[in-house]
C-alpha cells in the first residue's frame, strides 16, 4: 500500500509537472498555428498549412515599420545600458564605497516600481522636459528598463570572475590591455552576451511603458499588435506575432548556447 | 647583496591600522628554496604579494636580482607565479595557458611552441596540451600552473600554498616533484604554506611568521631542533612544555627547577637566561623516553593518564614535573602500560631546550 | 528614476483636472480616490487578485521549482527556456495567444463541445477568473525561478537526514524543505503581487470593461480620459501600497525565517 502511494505520488507529480510545462508554452504554441492556419479566422487546431498571413505580414506598412522602429530602438537601448550598465555592475561588485547600495536599488528599482508607475511618470517627466512622444523619450524608457537586467547579470558575472586570473596574466607579463583583451574580456563574454538579449528582448517586448511614451505618431511592434487586438482579430497579427516569438526563442537558444541559461537567470 | 637573487629590506605593509607585515628582511640566493611558513594571518601571502606586485609595500625595498623593483607593476618583474588556486585561464587550453606569457615576452612563434613542448614534457602532461583546463584533475591543473609559471623562465619562482587544494596523498606526491623539479632547474623559489611539514620537506630555509614578524630563520633542522621562540616550538611539531625556574648553572649545563620537585638539566644556550629567573622548558615529545634511562639523562618520576595507540608509535600522557607531558613512544612497552602506572621519564639534557619566559 | 517620481507627485497635487497648467495645489485628487466607494472597491478587488495569483503561483510552481532545483544540468537545459518564455516573450503576443485560447471558436471552446460538456460556445473572456488565470501564467516564472534558486541551495543531505529520521515525505516537505525555501517563496510572491496589481494589459485585453483593476484605470486616466493628477494620485497610491508590502515581506522574511539564511 505504501509503495502504491508513492508510486502514485511519483506519476502525479509528472503529470502536474507536464501540465505546468504546457500552461506556460500553450499560448506561444497557439500563435504560431494560428499563423499557419488557411482560415480566415483565428481558430485553433490548424486546417492546413499556409504562409500567405506571413506575405501580408509582411506587405503590411505599419507592421513593418514598427517593427524596424522596435529592432532599432532595442538595439540602442542595448548599447546605451551596456555601456552604463556594465561600470556600475564593476563598481557595486568590485568597490565597497558610500552610496553603493543605494546605486544598486537605483538602478534595480524599475523591475520593482509598477510598470505604470514608471510609464506615467517618464511620460509626465518627459512632457516638462519638452521631449515627450519623441523617439528620444522611447530611447529614455527603455534604457531605464533594460538596465536592471544588464546590471543584474553583469554584477553576477563579475562576482564569479576570479580575480587571481588577471593577476595571474599579469604576472605572465601582459600589460593591462592585454589582459582586458586576452583574458577580462573572454572570460566576461557569455556574460556580456547574456546581458544583451536580456536587455533587448526586454526592450523588444515591452508595451507597458511603451505605451504611455510613443502615444500616436510611431510605434513600437508591441504597440502595433496592442492596437490590432483592441480592434479586431486578423491571423496577420498571429504571423507578426510569431516572428516576435521566433526572435525571442532565437536568442534565448543563443545565450543558452553561449553561455547555459541556467546559469544566469 | 649582489649575490641574492630576491631581496627583501625593512618591507613593512599596513592595510589601514592592522600592521599586515612588519619589518621583514630576507635575501635568498640563487638556487635557494625560502619557504614563507606560518598561521593564516601572519602575513606570508601579504609578503608573496607584494614579491609579485599585487600588493604595494608601505615602507622598505624589494629587489630582484640587484633592480630594484618596490614600485613596477607586476607585468615588469621577473617572477614566475603559481596561485592557490591555479588561476588557469578556463577559456585558454593548456598548451595556450602555458604560451601565454611567452606570447607576451614576444618570444617568436617557432621557439614558443618548442617551450610549450618542452614545458609539457617536464610536467609529465606531453598528450594533454589540446585539453582546456576543467577537463584536467587537480594534480594535472597544478602541474600545469607550474608549467606556465615556469615557460617565462622567471628569475624568482613564486608559490602561494600551492598544494593545499589536493588531497593527501597526491600533495606528498606532487610535493616530491616539484622538489626534483626545482632542484634540476635550480630556480630561485619564495614558498608560502600554513603546512610545517611541507616547509620540513621542500625548504633549503624556513622564515617562520607570526603577526607580521619574523620570528625565526633557518634551516629546516636548526629550525625543528632549535627553536628560538615557544611560538616556533609549538607551531612546528609537537611539543612539550614545562615552567621552570633558573636554579644553578652547573658547567655547561643549567639546572632548573620546576613543579612536583623535579630537577632538569639543560644544554646552555647561547643566550643563557639568569639565575632565579623564570624560564619556559620546551621537549619533543619523541625525546622522552620511559624507563631505560641512559647516564647522563635527566630522571623525572611521572604516573600514566592515558595511552593512545597510533600505529607505528604510542603516545603516552604522563603526568609529570608539574605539567602534562606528550610522550611518543615507538617500541611496543606502551601497550603494556596502563593508566595510572607509575613511571620514570627519561630525557637527554641536550635535547631539553630552555625558552625565556614562563 | 527619481526625477520622473518627483514629477509625478508635482502633478498628482495640482487643483484642477487638467494634465498642464493647473493653478493652485490640493489634495483633492487623493480625497476623491479614498472617499469614493467605487474607488475603493476596485482598490480591494485589486489586491484581492494579487493575493489570489500569488497563492495560486505559490501553489502551481513549487513543484516546478522543486524539481527544477533537483534536477541534472541536462534535464534543466530544455525545461528552464519553457518556463523564461512567457517571461521575455512580449506580454502583448502572450496575452494574444490567450485570446485565441479563450476566445468563442477557440480552443477551450472547441474542446468543450467536442467532448459534448456544452452545446454552444461560452463566453469565457471578460471574466476575473480568466484574467486571473491569464496573470498568473505571465508571472509564473518569476515564482518557479525563485523558488528554484533558494531550492538548489538546499543541502539535498537534510531531506535524507530527515527521511532516515523517519519523515515520509509529506514530513518531510512540511517540516525540513518549505521552511527552508520560504524565503524564495516569499521573494517570488512579493513579485508577483506587485506586478499582478499593477497590471494592466492583461485586464484591458482579457477582462474587457468588465473587469476593473487599478493598473487599467490608472492608464484609462492618463491616455484616455487625459486626467494626469488623477492617474498620478492613482499610480502614487498603487507605488505606497507596493512600497508597504514589500517592507512587510522583508520585515517577515527577516524576523520569522532569518535563521534559515544564514
Amino acid at each position: 500500500m505504501d509503495r502504491f502511494l508513492h508510486r502514485a505520488t511519483d506519476v502525479g507529480g509528472i503529470v502536474l509537472r507536464t501540465a505546468i510545462y504546457l500552461f506556460l508554452a500553450l499560448p506561444a504554441i497557439v500563435v504560431i498555428c494560428a499563423s499557419i492556419n488557411p482560415v480566415d479566422f483565428l481558430g485553433f487546431p490548424p486546417q492546413g498549412f499556409t504562409l500567405k498571413w506571413y506575405w501580408a505580414a509582411f506587405d503590411s506598412k505599419p507592421f513593418m515599420d514598427s517593427l524596424s522602429l522596435s529592432t532599432q530602438l532595442a538595439l540602442l537601448a542595448t548599447v546605451a545600458s551596456l555601456i552604463i550598465g556594465t561600470p556600475a555592475a564593476y563598481a557595486i561588485e568590485r568597490y565597497r564605497f558610500r552610496g553603493r547600495n543605494a546605486l544598486q536599488a537605483f538602478v534595480l528599482s524599475p523591475m520593482i516600481v509598477p510598470a505604470v508607475v514608471l510609464g506615467i511618470g517618464l511620460l509626465q517627466f518627459l512632457v516638462w522636459a519638452g521631449l515627450s512622444q519623441s523617439f528620444a523619450a522611447l530611447f529614455l524608457g527603455h534604457i531605464v528598463i533594460t538596465m536592471p537586467y544588464v546590471v543584474r547579470t553583469m554584477t553576477a558575472s563579475f562576482s564569479l570572475f576570479d580575480r587571481a586570473l588577471e593577476q595571474a596574466a599579469m604576472n605572465l607579463r601582459a600589460p593591462p590591455l592585454t589582459v582586458v583583451r586576452r583574458v577580462t574580456l573572454p572570460i566576461l563574454l557569455p556574460g556580456l552576451l547574456s546581458a544583451s538579449v536580456f536587455a533587448f528582448v526586454t526592450s523588444f517586448g515591452n508595451i507597458t511603458v511603451s505605451l504611455f511614451l510613443a502615444h500616436g505618431g510611431r510605434a513600437t511592434l508591441p504597440i502595433q499588435i496592442f492596437t490590432y487586438v483592441d480592434y479586431g482579430s486578423d491571423p496577420t497579427l498571429a504571423a507578426v506575432s510569431t516572428l516576435v516569438i521566433l526572435v525571442t526563442v532565437a536568442l534565448l537558444a543563443v545565450v543558452e548556447r553561449v553561455a547555459g541559461l541556467q546559469k544566469v537567470v | 647583496m649582489s649575490a641574492s637573487v630576491l631581496s627583501m629590506q625593512s618591507l613593512r605593509k599596513e592595510f589601514g591600522r592592522m600592521v599586515a607585515v612588519d619589518d621583514l628582511s630576507i635575501d635568498v640566493p640563487k638556487g635557494e628554496l625560502v619557504c614563507l611558513l606560518g598561521p593564516s594571518g601572519c602575513g606570508k601571502t601579504t609578503t608573496l604579494r607584494m614579491v609579485a606586485g599585487f600588493i604595494e609595500p608601505t615602507a622598505g625595498e624589494i629587489r630582484i636580482q640587484g633592480r630594484d623593483i618596490t614600485r613596477l607593476p607586476p607585468y615588469k618583474r621577473d617572477t614566475g607565479m603559481v596561485f592557490q588556486s591555479y588561476a588557469l585561464f578556463p577559456h585558454l587550453t593548456v598548451a595556450e595557458n602555458i604560451e601565454f606569457g611567452l606570447k607576451n615576452l614576444k618570444v617568436p612563434a617557432a621557439d614558443r611552441k618548442t617551450r610549450v613542448q618542452e614545458m609539457l614534457q617536464m610536467v609529465e602532461l606531453g598528450a594533454l596540451g589540446g585539453r582546456l583546463p576543467r577537463q584536467l584533475s587537480g594534480g594535472q591543473q597544478q602541474r600545469v600552473a607550474l608549467a606556465r609559471a615556469l615557460a617565462i623562465r622567471p628569475a624568482v619562482l613564486l608559490l602561494d600554498e600551492p598544494f593545499s587544494n589536493l588531497d593527501a596523498q597526491l600533495r606528498v606526491r606532487m610535493r616530491e616533484e616539484l622538489r626534483g623539479l626545482i632542484g634540476k632547474l635550480d630556480t630561485t623559489t619564495l614558498f608560502v604554506t600554513h603546512d610545517q611539514e611541507e616547509a620540513l620537506v621542500l625548504a633549503d630555509r624556513i622564515v617562520v611568521m607570526n603577526q607580521g614578524r619574523v620570528e625565526q630563520v633557518g634551516p629546516p633542522r636548526e629550525i625543528y631542533d632549535r627553536p628560538k621562540t615557544r611560538f616556533v616550538a609549538q607551531f612546528i611539531g609537537l611539543c612539550n612544555f614545562i615552567p621552570a625556574t633558573v636554579a644553578e648553572s652547573a658547567g655547561d649545563a643549567l639546572v632548573l627547577e620546576a613543579g612536583q620537585g623535579a630537577r632538569l638539566r639543560a644544554a646552555r644556550a647561547a643566550s643563557a637566561p639568569a639565575i632565579g629567573t623564570k624560564a619556559m622548558l620546551a621537549v619533543r615529545p619523541e625525546n622522552i623516553r620511559i624507563g631505560n634511562p641512559g647516564p647522563n639523562d635527566n630522571r623525572v618520576p611521572g604516573r600514566v593518564r592515558t595511552v593512545t595507540y597510533l600505529g607505528k608509535a604510542s603516545h603516552i600522557r604522563v603526568e609529570a614535573a608539574g605539567a602534562d607531558l606528550l610522550v611518543e613512544d615507538h617500541g611496543m612497552r606502551a601497550s603494556a602500560l596502563q593508566p595510572g602506572a607509575a613511571v620514570e621519564l627519561a630525557i637527554d639534557p641536550a635535547r631539553v631546550l630552555v625558552l625565556p619566559g614562563a | 528614476m527619481l526625477v520622473p517620481l518627483l514629477t509625478l507627485v508635482r502633478t498628482s497635487l495640482y487643483d484642477s483636472d487638467k494634465s498642464f497648467g493647473g493653478a493652485g495645489w490640493s489634495l483633492r485628487h487623493y480625497v476623491r480616490f479614498l472617499g469614493d466607494g467605487f474607488y475603493l472597491s476596485v482598490l480591494g478587488q485589486t489586491l484581492l487578485y494579487g493575493l489570489i495569483v500569488s497563492v495560486f503561483c505559490v501553489v502551481v510552481g513549487f513543484p516546478l521549482g522543486y524539481s527544477l532545483a533537483r534536477m541534472s544540468a541536462r534535464g534543466r537545459r530544455w525545461r528552464i527556456p519553457m518556463v523564461i518564455l512567457p517571461l521575455t516573450l512580449s506580454l502583448v503576443v502572450n496575452v494574444f495567444g490567450w485570446l485565441i485560447i479563450l476566445g468563442r471558436g477557440g480552443l477551450v471552446n472547441k474542446f468543450l463541445l467536442g467532448l459534448g460538456l456544452i452545446d454552444a460556445p461560452v463566453q469565457l473572456l471578460f471574466s476575473s477568473f480568466t484574467v486571473m488565470l491569464v496573470m498568473a501564467q505571465t508571472f509564473l516564472p518569476f515564482m518557479v525561478l525563485s523558488i528554484m534558486s533558494v531550492v538548489a541551495q538546499i543541502d539535498p543531505a537534510l531531506e535524507q537526514a530527515a527521511a532516515n529520521l523517519r519523515a515520509g515525505r509529506w514530513t518531510t516537505l512540511r517540516r525540513v524543505v518549505l521552511p527552508l525555501a520560504m524565503p524564495g517563496i516569499l521573494a517570488g510572491s512579493t513579485l508577483v503581487f506587485i506586478l499582478t496589481v499593477s497590471a494592466f494589459i492583461t485586464p484591458r485585453l482579457i477582462g474587457g470593461t468588465r473587469v476593473q483593476m487599478l493598473g487599467s484605470m490608472i492608464y484609462e486616466q492618463t491616455l484616455v480620459t487625459l486626467n494626469w493628477p488623477f492617474g498620478g494620485a492613482m499610480s502614487l497610491i498603487l507605488l505606497a501600497i507596493v512600497f508597504v508590502f514589500v517592507a512587510g515581506v522583508n520585515r517577515l522574511s527577516r524576523t520569522r525565517f532569518s535563521e534559515t539564511r544564514s
